[in-house]
């Protein structure tokens, strides 16, 4: 009866304190990145203004946020599935002295990150601890031809929303804890830190406003860039 | 009470009665004999005048033009009698010397008052634009600054004023600078924000304190799971942007890093900043912009 007992504790409650064995998608989630550029040059370049920064992801039930956070720029963006999907996306710059605001649908996210449509990924049986989790190495193509090398974790997922935050990872059975994008002048790395599965306080998705230029955003400005 | 008084001496006036006889004569004689003679005297006998010397007309003629001091009454406007008060007509008294001196003792006074009490308005530049211009420049205080906050007073006002214009502003924009991020363990002030605007921004011992800091660090914590890593080549840069000649003035070295660290800046607006379509937390979007720069 003890044993039995023993058992099934071990079983059921050990398990959600560790919060590494199951594929569930947590209702708490925060990634730290670490970045780290590298370029086959002596001297330091514009690459130092972001080399060192990270980039961090909030997740939290219906609420997400990406935040990059480097000497060059402080830059968020917010997602809120409970507005309607013409207000569900908001790009802000947070530093400098001209700060501003881009309210974004989810059309136009999707526009955005049209570069993501019918990329690929060919998983592979290298593996990498990270984090404390074990993570499979997969190549990612693009439709461009790019290729970028990730490290994920089936330990877990970002949840639902996970692929509008993140449209590159659609393709990946699971949550990237590394990636890297290299070419023949250097390499961009973004590391896992950090992984969180505790509650995120809800001021981290409040939206900055004040002193903050409001900017329209247009389809066609963005067919035209890209 | 007044007309009263006055109707009583209106009446006195228009009084008359007939003295009684040999009344003049009488009195006369009486006063004669006190003036000249005294009592017992010896000639008292031998020089009063006879009776047919004297008669009535010239006696009454001698009466009239005999006179003797009235008592010492004063009449007050009621007509009431009011006692003279000697001490006050001391006091109140004054001869032209009196009142030149007193004049000339009281312009003193004023000229020793004003030249000995310190005034203190006159080193004082903020009451004095108040009292003359009603315009006081707003001492931006060291709390986190609004950006964007328009508080440039001394741009609206006319009149010159006797105070270092220069370093007021220069005050103002040091506290405009000073916008701190929101820190755990270490509290770093950032201009705008933007922690290379602020190497690019601050001078002197602002820039030595800030790059000290971050330099010693290696880390800028922004809150628990932002922070930013600083690298040994920027760590170098930041170092030659410090760099100073004996006589405290940057080097050649400080000057270059300090142009390419705003030429870096306007490098990353231009690509980042037309559209939200250039994400820089966005890998290939970076690697674009890094590895073509």
């Amino acid at each position: 009866m003890s044993l039995k007992f023993f058992l099934i504790t071990t079983l059921f409650a050990v398990p959600p304190l560790l919060g590494k064995t199951f594929a569930q998608a947590p209702g708490q989630l925060t990634l730290v990145y670490d970045i780290t550029i590298k370029k086959n040059k002596s001297g330091g370049g514009i690459e130092e203004t972001y080399n060192g920064g990270t980039r961090t992801v909030f997740i939290s039930n219906k609420r997400a946020r990406i935040r990059l956070v480097s000497l060059m720029r402080i830059q968020s963006v917010f997602f809120d599935f409970n507005e309607i999907q013409e207000r569900q996306i908001v790009l802000v710059k947070e530093s400098g002295t001209k700060k501003y605001l881009y309210q974004i649908s989810t059309k136009q996210w999707k526009e955005i990150n049209s570069k993501y449509v019918g990329s690929s990924s060919k998983l592979l049986n290298d593996s990498l601890n990270l984090g404390g989790y074990k993570c499979r190495k997969a190549i990612i193509s693009l439709a461009s031809g790019r290729k970028i090398t990730a490290y994920y974790t089936s330990s877990f997922t970002a949840g639902q929303q996970a692929t509008l935050i993140e449209p590159l990872f659609n393709c990946i059975p699971g949550t990237v804890l590394q990636y890297e994008v290299a070419s023949g002048t250097g390499s961009v790395i973004f590391k896992i830190s950090e992984v969180n599965l505790q509650h995120i306080a809800p001021d981290v998705f409040v939206l900055p406003q004040k002193n903050i230029e409001i900017r329209k955003f247009t389809t066609k400005e963005a067919a035209a860039d890209l | 009470m007044n007309d009263n008084c006055n109707a009583i001496w209106k009446q006195l006036q228009q009084h008359s009665m007939q003295p009684p006889e040999g009344i003049f004569d009488k009195v006369w004689q009486h006063i004669l004999q006190q003036q000249l003679h005294p009592k017992n005297s010896a000639e008292w006998n031998n020089d009063i005048p006879t009776e047919s010397e004297i008669n009535e007309r010239s006696i009454f003629s001698k009466l009239q033009q005999y006179s003797i001091a009235p008592p010492g009454l004063q009449w007050s406007s009621n007509g009431a009698e009011k006692k003279e008060s000697p001490k006050k007509r001391k006091f109140f008294y004054l001869d032209q010397f009196g009142k030149a001196a007193a004049v000339l003792l009281l312009a003193g006074g004023i000229a020793f008052f004003w030249m000995t009490v310190p005034r203190k308005k006159k080193n004082n530049p903020g009451s004095q634009i108040t009292t003359t211009t009603k315009v006081s420049p707003t001492i931006v205080p060291s709390s986190p600054i609004v950006i964007g906050a328009n508080d440039t007073p001394l741009a609206n006002n006319q009149i010159q004023l006797k105070i270092d214009q220069k370093n007021i502003a220069k005050q103002q924009d040091q506290e405009k600078k000073k916008a701190v991020l929101p820190m755990i363990n270490n509290s770093v002030a950032a201009y705008e924000n933007d922690f290379l605007l602020t190497l690019i921004n601050y001078e002197d011992e602002e820039l030595q304190q800030f790059s000290t800091k971050i330099i010693n660090k290696k880390k800028i914590m922004i809150s628990q799971y932002s922070y930013i890593n600083l690298s040994d080549k920027m760590a170098q840069m930041v170092q030659d942007l410090c760099s100073v000649k004996p006589n405290g003035k940057p080097t050649k070295k400080a000057k270059k890093t300090k142009r390419k660290f705003e030429r870096w800046k306007k490098m990353d607006e231009k690509y980042f900043d037309r559209g939200p379509q250039k994400n820089p937390a966005d890998i290939i979007d970076l690697s674009d912009f890094i590895m073509k720069k």
